[in-house]
């Protein structure tokens, strides 16, 4: 949690701008594409990065500023992403990072959705299950088989079954 | 102008302004009286809602199974559409809502009688939009009312031989300048809520209290209650029938209204398209109580949250946006500014005010047309909008699951 608070402080230092973007992530009925994004800030990657991190901000601004930073493939958001994905204070949070982290860094994505099938959220577990199944290892194979062998929830159950087809 | 001939005519079909015994003349034609709560030019074999339904009361109605296999165009696109339904809609109505059931492919035609008399234009998606997708409800607006009578309805989906099973859902009595309305809080197992946070939750109602009043509404009753499904926590718009017919478990002390407003509370609410996470979602536009898929709004709980804290004046600034959907308003223009309301005291923003010609007209380029109002097509819940017309108002007054006061 400590390295956590060291990354949002780096990071708030870092990125100006960052506010021009929240009324645009906070709209109403669909958030904003990434060209849109882009009319605003050409290289928001930063400034999205620093509002993902910023638990002061609502959590609609973070979600889509996380699902953003993997469709612009944000490698230097790696590690912030995976920090949230494991800390995360929104469940919701922590299954976009996880989603978000798959598309810039297969492995980081997936030691962090290992690290996620002992989450509380059931959501969250989901989310790692459905990872796993999308990007097989042996580890993560091994990973399933212990958390299968005692889960009992049947959002889990039915993530395991379906990236098991 | 009906001709002098009209005067005390006695024949179905001719203009009128009385008819002879036994017959009614509604909308300027004399029909056989069906009784008398019903439109005078109803023809035999319409559904008589009058019959089917209770006086000063909501009632929902089925209209049975519908097969659709006359083939039909839709904005340019192949479809199949059932047979024509008459309705007869009684002269004490104040509103109708045509829900077409459970399958977003499932669409709505219909010819109204009577002061509209005219057919839905499906001939463009814009034009088709503009009157009935995905659900139907008069009145529209102060001028767009319903009309007692006889009403003609078709539905269309893109399976052919696909089975409908519409409903119609009908107000009677009368619509009264001062209304309530009583609404369910459910709060669905995962959603992350905490007693503090339910307890944070209600200080910011004003705003939707505030909204609600410019129309003449105040939510007399709150009812709440869960579902103890955490599958549901998390769910896609396309799979909101789930929700709609999970068990709801009561609160003893504060149970649950028969035929309220659900306001469901979800960890998340995800787009099935492009759109991601939601904040909010009325279940159709407009709703229906009771309907499958169709009762209420949905609320992404985690999206409301800053700083660990429910913030609830954006929650029920949401929530006012998406209810007055379910109440039967449109967006007073959409996000292209080519689409727009049918409501005449509402503001427009047209395309010509997309100064920076991004597609979007965005608050600040229609500042004084509409962005200050509660159904701008976007708002900023840090900053509500909160204005409601008297146009919108009425449409307001005359929903559902409006009564008077």
């Amino acid at each position: 949690m400590n390295s956590l608070v060291l990354l949002v402080s780096v990071v708030l230092t870092q990125a100006g701008g960052a506010d021009e973007l929240g009324p645009l992530l906070r709209r109403a009925h669909q958030g904003p594409t990434l060209a849109e994004v882009q009319r605003v800030i050409p290289q928001p990657a930063s400034q999205l990065e620093a509002i993902a991190l910023d638990t002061k901000r609502f959590g609609i601004e973070r979600m889509r500023a996380v699902d953003l930073l993997g469709e612009i493939k944000a490698a230097s958001a790696v590690p912030a992403l995976d920090s949230l994905a494991r800390t995360g204070d929104l469940a919701s949070l922590k299954r976009h990072s996880l989603e978000a982290l798959a598309r810039i860094d297969v492995a980081r994505a997936h030691a962090a959705a290992v690290a996620m099938l002992s989450a509380t959220d059931v959501h969250v577990r989901a989310a790692a299950v459905t990872l796993l199944g999308a990007h097989p290892s042996a580890a993560g194979q091994r990973a399933m088989e212990r958390l299968m062998a005692t889960e009992a929830d049947p959002v889990v159950k039915k993530a395991a079954n379906r990236s098991q087809r | 102008m009906p001709s002098p001939d009209a005067f005390n005519c006695g024949t179905n079909g001719q203009f009128c302004i009385s008819c002879q015994a036994g017959m009614t003349c509604n909308a300027g034609i004399c029909g056989a009286s069906q009784n008398m709560m019903s439109g005078g030019n109803c023809q035999s074999g319409d559904l008589k809602l009058a019959e089917m339904t209770t006086a000063n009361a909501t009632s929902v109605v089925s209209m049975g199974q519908l097969q659709a296999s006359a083939s039909v165009q839709f904005a340019g696109q192949a479809a199949f559409e059932t047979p024509t339904v008459g309705v007869c809609v009684p002269n004490d109505a104040v509103s109708l809502v045509v829900s077409p059931g459970v399958g977003m492919n499932s669409v709505v035609s219909w010819h109204l009688a009577g002061a509209l008399g005219q057919k839905v234009d499906r001939s463009t998606a814009t034009s088709w939009l503009t009157w009935s997708s995905p659900g139907v409800m008069v009145p529209k607006s102060p001028t767009l009312t319903v009309s007692p009578g006889h009403h003609e309805l078709r539905f269309a989906t893109t399976a052919q031989n696909g089975v409908i099973n519409p409903s119609l859902g009908v107000r009677r009595g009368t619509r009264a300048t001062m209304s309530k309305i009583t609404i369910n809080v459910v709060f669905v197992a995962g959603s992350g809520l905490s007693q503090n946070d339910v307890t944070t939750l209600f200080e910011g109602s004003a705003v939707f209290d505030q909204v609600l009043s410019q129309a003449g509404i105040e939510v007399t009753q709150v009812g709440a209650g869960s579902i103890n499904d955490g599958s549901l926590t998390v769910i896609n718009d396309s799979e909101l029938t789930r929700l709609s017919q999970a068990t709801i478990e009561s609160l003893a002390d504060a149970p649950m209204v028969d035929g309220a407003v659900n306001l469901y509370f979800l960890q998340e609410v995800r787009s099935a398209d492009a759109a991601g996470t939601l904040l909010g979602q009325a279940m159709s536009v407009p709703g229906m109580p009771k309907a499958p898929a169709r009762e209420g709004v949905v609320l992404s709980v985690d999206a409301h949250r800053a700083g660990g804290v429910i913030q609830s004046t954006a929650v029920w600034t949401t929530l006012a946006h998406e209810l007055a959907h379910w109440l039967g308003l449109r967006h007073t223009s959409e996000r292209t500014g080519t689409i727009h309301d049918l409501i005449d005291d509402t503001p427009q923003c047209l395309a010509s005010r997309d100064t920076n010609r991004d597609g979007l007209i965005a608050e600040n380029e229609c500042l004084g047309f509409g962005s200050d109002n509660l159904m701008f097509w976007t708002y900023d819940f840090s900053n509500p909008h909160t204005q409601v017309t008297a146009g919108q108002a009425f449409v307001l007054s005359s929903a559902l699951t409006v009564e008077p006061k």
